[in-house]
């Protein structure tokens, strides 16, 4: 059987090549586009992998050893990639004065080596140091500290300067070994790596012991910033130690060494986390992050959802491609519904005859399959070429985004591809297995005429209607075949819906970059770079603040600095306390009695008064200048009160209200400290009285054990200035917003002429300068090295505002730019079905519109016979397509609706239009190919001939 | 012996709202080695009753024996086996397989059953039929009675018991009626095959060894022609 009835498929297919090539696009086009979206989902993954290695190291296990690290069990085994280990020498204790804010001790560490597998390949095993300033440490003698610790003279402990820290300073440690209970303790040995987590308490550092200890002298060759990748990312990392690097090398036995492994082979993390205990000891922990990417731990819940998104996606294609695939099929089994019949007369058997379909089915899915995957694969290699800046945005790490073609992911778009095929060649082939001999003998087909028709025809009304005898043929013709004109008009709806949904999500994505109130492009219209200064201590000493302000300067200098900068507007930020008189806040914020939480930083009393912390914002003149325009006050003013508090509730939204009732004026407070150096907050009781709040945070966090009194105000020490508040505004000016941030309640804008009054009750929170540049990038750069260069004492922070905008837009282009090739290629199926549909049900009729033409239909009543079928198509199918597609983009748009902050739900148009003038393009070109194909030279011809 | 025995067939189309019964409590009876003509005017049952004959329909009522067996007991499968080994068919319109050539289209029975194709017997077949030269023609590249003759050899090369020609010459001129007649009843005679011809043609209908008459689903006459 396979011999002769292979050779009449084949043929079949020749026969008709062109709806055996839109069979083949068909097939290359789902399977492509299966692939692109496997493809996609595997590079990301291979992506995300190689921004973990790049970000976090390519260590598997880290762990802690006590003393000397044994590595021999760790480099005989042939999993093991690579090994790098960093010895800790000791611990010296910090003094009191340093403890709030550097932690109790300081370790010393070497830098890590490696101690295993090729260098390179040890060396990427953690992050290396991000030095801040000077360099790593290569001899004897020197060390880096962190950042932090720059600018402070430690004393009163184990560690000691004879001046505040910089480059070159000599320090002194008292190192030693630090132990608790009698047993040895390091600078990790509090964290989850050794911690006994049965047990709930948190240890006390304070009261570990130094032994052993020896007196060293070191220089400051450099500082590094403090890391926030955790355990074996970070390599400064520790349970709450400060921690100073050495080489490696140097003299002396460690009190504990930190190994980081690379290791493979590994199936699931049970069994890495076995070999990791026995091989590393029982003090390690497992680099998690990047074994998920590794497929060993787990998927997790990201990467199952983002797998079960893209085989949703595949599904959606399957469906599609179902459509065009099964519908291509059907045709082809129905134009062949005689041969069929024949071969069953000559005694084909069902089996045979679906054979015959899966056959074709089969025949196609060998090149269509092959090429599918091929092109989606290149699909996906072009694509990230032309998005590479988008994904270096989405992963905020550079290059790493390629192509990964994973077997099993086209293994799996094979199987499925094939599972496509015979889904739609079932139908088909059962029909064809059942068609009645007879009706192919008889070479008649009963035309069925549906319900309404037969009743009009009955009561003599089929005849009539617009556009005369083609119209009514066109009719008749419609109502014939209406699972074709089904097909046709589903298939257009289809390809309508999204095109218009795809233009819907291009519109909205476009919004969210560039408009509204919150629009990307909205922070970059304030400012491209912002450099923040947060000035050391907080303690509100004159020497603080003499030392904030000749350090905020030397930043604003830095930023006015910058060639090309323009706009380049400051200012500088303080707190204090504040008081505010009876009806300050609106009625409805104030509570029944008593005192509530209030708002913002402030508590209200039942009269309306309030009591809390303020912000203090001073503004260089021409923003100042700016500001009381914007309020309509003289610039001769004291103060503008900025009424505007946003609030964030449980769900995720926003408030924004406006608290203040009046203007008028405030007092700002400064109270004396605490014994423990702590400055008070102001209050109110439950009176409605003010008092201030002294408050001291229990070790370990522990809010329960925090130690909090509380004291009426007047009878506590304090110095009190008032403000003339000259006006209330609800937002600063356009290009000044930067400079507020409305969840932080009250701010007050002051003169830079007031500032002198009331410096002496404000103390020093952080200064900003914003300006705009052309090269925002480069601009951050050339600014990070002039800041390092004045040596601040504070810690100081550039932020590229266009540069993370350009980088959101990039990654919502690169979504958008998925999205949409995505809608267009499920467009192109769509179209294709249209056209084959449409084409071969016209290539079915050429003995009739033969017959036509022999009774004397002339050429524009034909053509105003084909107009109205496919005007029917065109408006059913427009219809569905419009109706389904505003559906859709309806809820995508309430879906996004916070994004889109207020903007109002608005129609696609130029998407609608292309839909429309798509619909009439695919239908016109399928209706010309159809009819130049089926023209015969003559109608005797076309009526001998075959429709086949 | 008979071959085929018909008893009480019937068989009802639906068409649109009505029901139309093309056949009414036929029976019948063909000897082996028969030839029979059956007449009747359009839409009489004719071609009914013959594809019902040849296992190509199914009845709505009654029996069609090939051999003593019931065909229409057989499952889907084993109808398809009887309809290639057992029958041959020959319509009005040729019927060929566009796709496959001559040689093809003869061979399509057999190789539908799997069975290895006689050479010698093909070869002769297609002497016989006049085809020598047309091997690997496609049918829209033969004359109409070439085509006819393709089918001949199609319903014939496997030796069928029977062979059952719905107007083998309706669409011929008189020359090619005449050598495709000759051709059937050349194996009628030779193989003994049982020949059941419809036809409107008096001289076909002249050659027959019996002819049935047909009228409204019934047979209304069965002369045997001496």
């Amino acid at each position: 059987m396979a011999g002769i009835l292979s050779r009449f498929t084949l043929r079949s297919l020749r026969r008709n090549r062109t709806r055996t090539i839109v069979s083949i696009v068909g097939i290359v086009l789902s399977c492509a586009l299966i692939t692109a979206v496997f493809t996609t989902v595997s590079s990301l993954e291979k992506a995300m992998e190689r921004a973990t290695v790049l970000t976090e190291g390519s260590w598997t296990a880290f762990a802690l050893q006590e003393g000397e690290a044994d590595l021999d069990p760790l480099r005989a085994d042939e999993r093991v990639g690579a090994i790098s280990v960093a010895r800790e020498l000791g611990e010296a204790k910090l003094g009191e004065m340093q403890e709030a804010h550097l932690g109790s001790w300081l370790a010393l560490r070497e830098l890590p080596v490696a101690a295993g597998g090729a260098n390179e390949e040890a060396q990427r095993l953690s992050v290396p140091l991000k030095l801040s300033e000077g360099r790593l440490p290569t001899a004897e003698g020197e060390l880096v500290l962190s950042s932090s610790m720059r600018g402070l003279k430690p004393e009163g402990g184990g560690v000691r300067a004879d001046e505040p820290l910089a480059l070159g300073s000599r320090l002194e440690l008292d190192l030693g070994r630090r132990t608790r209970d009698g047993r040895v303790v390091s600078s990790l040995s509090d964290t989850i790596l050794a911690r006994d987590h049965d047990d709930p308490e948190f240890v006390s550092v304070e009261d570990d012991q130094l032994s052993q200890v020896l007196t060293r002298s070191y220089t400051v060759v450099g500082f590094y910033e403090t890391g926030y990748g955790g355990l074996g990312t970070d390599v400064g990392a520790s349970y709450d130690d400060q921690v100073a690097f050495v080489s490696p090398g140097g003299p002396g036995s460690p009190t504990a060494s930190l190994v980081w492994a690379s290791a493979s082979g590994f199936s699931n993390i049970d069994e890495l986390e076995s070999w990791a205990k026995g091989a590393l000891g029982n003090d390690v922990y497992l680099h998690n992050n990047l074994l998920r990417y590794q497929g060993v731990y787990g998927t997790g819940v990201v990467w199952k959802a983002l797998w079960e998104f893209a085989a949703t996606l595949a599904c959606v294609i399957a469906v599609a491609s179902v459509s065009l695939i099964y519908n291509a099929f059907a045709i082809s089994v129905a134009e062949r519904t005689r041969q069929f019949g024949l071969l069953s007369s000559m005694g084909a058997s069902r089996r045979q005859l679906r054979r015959a379909v899966f056959g074709e089915a089969l025949a196609l899915g060998l090149v269509g399959i092959p090429l599918g995957v091929l092109v989606g694969i290149a699909g996906v290699a072009v694509t990230l070429r032309f998005t590479q800046e988008g994904f270096d945005a989405l992963l905020n790490a550079k290059g790493v985004m390629g192509l990964h073609v994973s077997a099993p992911a086209i293994l799996a778009t094979i199987a499925f591809s094939l599972l496509v095929l015979v889904v739609s060649a079932w139908l088909p082939a059962l029909r064809a297995s059942h068609v009645s001999a007879i009706d192919a003998i008889r070479q008649t087909q009963d035309v069925h005429v549906s319900r309404g028709l037969a009743r009009r025809l009955r009561e003599g009304r089929a005849g009539k209607g617009p556009f005369g005898m083609p119209g009514i043929l066109a009719r008749r013709n419609l109502t014939r075949s209406s699972s074709k004109g089904r097909v046709i008009v589903a298939s257009l709806a289809v390809s309508v819906a999204l095109m218009v949904t795809g233009g819907y999500l291009a519109q909205s994505l476009s919004v969210i970059v560039s408009g509204g109130a919150g629009g990307v492009d909205a922070a970059v219209g304030e400012a491209d770079l912002i450099v923040s200064y947060y000035g050391q201590g907080g303690s509100g000493t004159l020497a603080e603040m003499d030392g904030y302000l000749r350090e905020s300067q030397l930043v604003f200098d830095a930023a006015r600095g910058v060639e090309g900068a323009s706009d380049v507007r400051s200012y500088r930020s303080f707190s204090t306390g504040i008081l505010l008189p009876p009806n300050s806040l609106r009625t409805d914020l104030r509570p029944e009695g008593g005192a509530d939480d209030g708002v913002g930083g402030l508590q209200v009393a039942a009269d309306g008064s309030g009591a809390g912390w303020a912000n203090v914002v001073v503004p260089d003149s021409e923003s100042w200048r700016l500001i009381c325009e914007a309020a309509g006050v003289d610039e001769s003013s004291e103060s503008i009160a900025l009424n505007r508090f946003t609030s964030y509730n449980e769900d995720g939204s926003s408030t924004v209200s406006s608290p203040l009732a009046t203007k008028g004026e405030a007092v700002l407070v400064l109270a004396e400290r605490s014994e423990q150096n702590l400055r008070p907050s102001l209050s109110l009781d439950r009176d409605g009285k003010p008092v201030a709040v002294y408050y001291r945070p229990a070790q370990g966090g522990d809010e329960a054990k925090a130690d909090r009194h509380t004291v009426p105000l007047d009878e506590v020490s304090q110095q009190q200035e008032p403000l003339r508040v000259a006006a209330l505004l609800d937002e600063m000016p356009e290009g000044l917003r930067w400079m507020h941030d409305s969840s932080s309640f009250p701010t007050y804008i002051v003169s830079p002429s007031a500032y002198e009054r009331i410096a002496g009750v404000i103390f020093p929170s952080a200064a900003r300068v914003g300006l705009n540049v052309a090269d925002s990038g480069q601009a951050a750069k050339n600014l990070d090295e002039a800041m390092r260069s004045v040596s601040l004492s504070g810690d100081y922070h550039v932020v590229d505002i266009a540069g993370n905008a350009r980088s959101t837009r990039l990654a919502l282009e690169t979504m958008t730019l998925f999205c949409l090739l995505f809608s267009l290629i499920l467009v192109l199926i769509a179209i294709a079905n249209v056209f084959n549909t449409l084409s071969n049900s016209m290539l079915l009729r050429t003995r009739e519109f033969a017959m036509l033409r022999s009774v004397g239909m002339g050429p524009s009543a034909f053509r105003r016979m084909v107009v109205c079928e496919c005007a029917s198509y065109a408006l059913r199918g427009l219809t569905w397509g419009l109706a389904l597609a505003l559906t859709v983009s309806y809820f995508l748009y309430r879906a996004t609706e916070l994004v889109q902050r207020g903007i109002g739900f608005s129609l696609p148009w130029a998407a609608m239009g292309a839909a429309c003038l798509a619909s009439a393009a695919v239908l016109g070109t399928s209706v010309a190919f159809a009819l130049h194909k089926g023209h015969a030279s003559n109608v005797v011809e076309a009526l001998r001939t075959d429709a086949i | 012996m008979d071959i085929i025995s018909v008893e009480h067939l019937s068989k009802e189309y639906r068409e649109g709202e009505g029901v139309v019964r093309a056949l009414d409590d036929v029976s019948l009876t063909i000897g082996q080695g028969e030839f029979l003509a059956i007449i009747g005017s359009s839409g009489s049952g004719k071609s009914t009753l013959l594809h019902l004959m040849g296992g190509v329909d199914r009845p709505s009522s009654g029996t069609v024996r090939v051999n003593g067996e019931d065909i229409y007991q057989r499952s889907d499968e084993q109808l398809a086996v009887f309809r290639r080994r057992e029958v041959g068919l020959v319509y009005q319109f040729y019927n060929l397989i566009p796709v496959l050539d001559v040689v093809e289209n003869i061979t399509l029975p057999a190789r539908l059953d799997g069975q290895e194709v006689n050479e010698r017997r093909l070869a002769s077949m297609l002497r016989s039929l006049g085809l020598e030269r047309q091997e690997h023609l496609l049918p829209n590249q033969l004359s109409g009675g070439q085509q006819q003759r393709v089918a001949i050899g199609r319903a014939l090369l496997n030796s069928p018991s029977i062979v059952l020609a719905d107007e083998p010459t309706g669409n011929l001129d008189s020359k090619n009626s005449a050598e495709i007649m000759s051709l059937l009843r050349a194996s009628n005679r030779d193989l003994r095959q049982t020949l059941v011809v419809i036809t409107h043609d008096e001289n076909v209908a002249l050659m027959a060894d019996r002819v049935v008459a047909i009228e409204d689903g019934r047979i209304v006459s069965d002369e045997r022609r001496a």
